[in-house]
């Protein structure tokens, strides 16, 4: 298969601190693929750099055979914080990329309203942010993701800052919503269970200078229902992740 | 339960100060001060009554240089704080002769710009500029400096200009803290005025002021305090409700409980 992101032989240092070492990795055409790895370990730099807001030391990113390096504005980028801007209704919000590519406000709601019942925000179009609910918000900041690149999203741990509950709920809501919309998502977390709900492939990082540790499949059919975790293949790659992750 | 809290505080505030009017009443009544030291509030509001009029014509002209002023004090301050938030070599050399310009005591600047501009409306409006300007632009530029790193991090993921980066995030995340500025500078300015007066004209509380002064008109002194703290009220009020308009997001902040998500299984 041809992907659609590749990220090569990416190396990036601080000032005493040795964060990312040679990663290599590759999104296929709707593919989900999580990058999974300690607290701490980068994820967020490799990150920041395959959106192309940071620079890497050495190697390359690669976005439909195409040179990407520190080059801002291709994929859409989504953050642990929800980051709507709490001056601006929902709807407001979610068009904000289409209003930086210079849509104007019609033209921009009418492309952003038939999106709202699928990511659960209908109805909800004309409050503001401090309004709604932690999981709402979150909705809301996906739908705004998925605006601005439909093709390509990353996805920087977006339910990290959810309780347990809303968390798992928003997992299988997303689930749903991979099998409605065409898009390749590239996702940190470093939530074993949501990779293996989520994922066709998961990367396995290591601790600091982060490496990848193990590139794994997972072959399990999709939807996947809510007892996944009683699948031997589910155990199997926990086992395998975990093992991973401790060594 | 809210509203009834903040009607009890209303009446808190609004009791003491009947009741420290009652003392200051009784001050005078019982004839502990003499009135031409301190005169008791039932004939401040007599001396005001009787010269409305004349001090409706002077706090005429304070208010209309306080508001020029301010008006220009705003503009002034917020291009200059959208500059040194643009420009980091602007503010590096800018931001020291900022602070310093501060530290000039505006009393004795006053007379200079007097001799400098004349006795028109100029010289007080220029003091008033100078007073206001500063809480202006250090509360816009702190206000733009705050901004959520991440915010405009997605904001360059998202491959915004500059201008679009003022317009949708900088600029409205700072108005709190503008507006907190505005609201200084504001009570400020008629002050401003009023000391700019002082050193001469023909209209103005603060010319007024000196007058009665020197015929030892106290109830009239006290008169004229309370129309400039009346102004400076009003310009306060001003200000909070264009702070309201500015910022209808800030009014409405209950939260919403979240319905169950609807869901295929």
């Amino acid at each position: 298969m041809e992907p659609i992101l590749e990220a090569k032989n990416i190396k990036k240092s601080f000032p005493q601190l040795h964060t990312i070492e040679n990663i290599s990795l590759r999104l296929n055409r709707k593919e989900f693929v999580t990058v999974l790895g300690p607290s701490g370990c980068g994820k967020s730099t490799l990150f920041s750099i395959i959106a192309g807001i940071a620079q890497p030391d050495r190697g390359e990113v690669i976005i439909e055979n195409r040179d990407h390096t520190g080059v801002a504005g291709r994929v859409s980028f989504m953050h642990q914080k929800d980051l709507l801007l709490p001056w601006k209704r929902i709807l407001d919000n979610v068009c904000l990329p289409l209003f930086l590519r210079g849509l104007s406000t019609r033209e921009a709601h009418k492309q952003a309203k038939p999106h709202f019942p699928l990511f659960g925000l209908e109805g909800f179009e004309h409050y503001y942010p401090s309004q709604l609910s932690g999981g709402m918000r979150q909705r809301a900041a996906l739908l705004r993701t998925f605006l601005f690149s439909q093709d390509i999203m990353l996805l920087d741990e977006p339910f990290g800052g959810l309780d347990a509950l809303t968390r798992q709920t928003m997992q299988r809501w997303l689930m749903n919503v991979m099998e409605e919309i065409e898009s390749s998502v590239l996702l940190i977390t470093h939530d074993v269970d949501e990779a293996i709900l989520l994922s066709d492939r998961i990367y396995v990082l290591s601790h600091r200078p982060a490496q990848v540790r193990q590139e794994l499949k997972v072959n399990m059919e999709r939807p996947r229902g809510i007892n996944y975790f009683a699948e031997p293949e589910y155990i199997r790659l926990k086992e395998a992740i975990l093992e991973c992750l401790t060594h | 339960m809210k509203k009834w809290r903040n009607t009890g505080d209303r009446f808190l505030s609004a009791g003491l100060g009947v009741f420290i009017l009652f003392l200051w009443e009784m001050v005078g009544r019982l004839n502990i001060l003499p009135a031409y030291l301190l005169p008791p509030p039932s004939r401040i509001a007599t001396a005001m009554v009787r010269n409305a009029d004349l001090l409706w014509q002077h706090a005429r002209i304070t208010l209309l240089q306080a508001v020029l002023g301010f008006l220009i004090a705003m503009l002034l301050g917020c291009l200059l704080a959208l500059w040194l938030d643009y420009s980091p070599v602007a503010r590096k050399t800018l931001y020291p002769y900022l602070i310093t310009s501060q530290t000039v005591p505006i009393i004795v600047l006053a007379p200079l710009f007097a001799m400098w501009f004349g006795f028109g409306i100029l010289p007080k409006v220029l003091i008033v500029v100078l007073v206001c300007f500063f809480p202006i632009t250090i509360s816009l530029l702190e206000g733009l400096a705050t901004v959520d790193r991440e915010l405009m991090d997605l904001m360059h993921a998202m491959n915004a200009s500059s201008w679009q980066k003022y317009r949708w995030v900088k600029l409205p995340a700072a108005m709190p803290s503008l507006f907190s500025g505005l609201k200084i500078s504001g009570t400020y300015s008629i002050m401003g005025a009023v000391i700019g007066e002082w050193i001469g004209g023909r209209m103005g509380l603060g010319v007024y002021m000196l007058r009665v002064r020197q015929s030892f008109a106290t109830d009239q002194v006290f008169a004229v305090i309370t129309v400039i703290v009346m102004l400076s009220i009003l310009v306060l009020k001003l200000i909070q409700i264009a702070e309201k308009k500015a910022m209808p997001w800030l009014q409405h902040d209950q939260p919403y409980e979240e319905p169950v998500p609807h869901q295929e299984t």
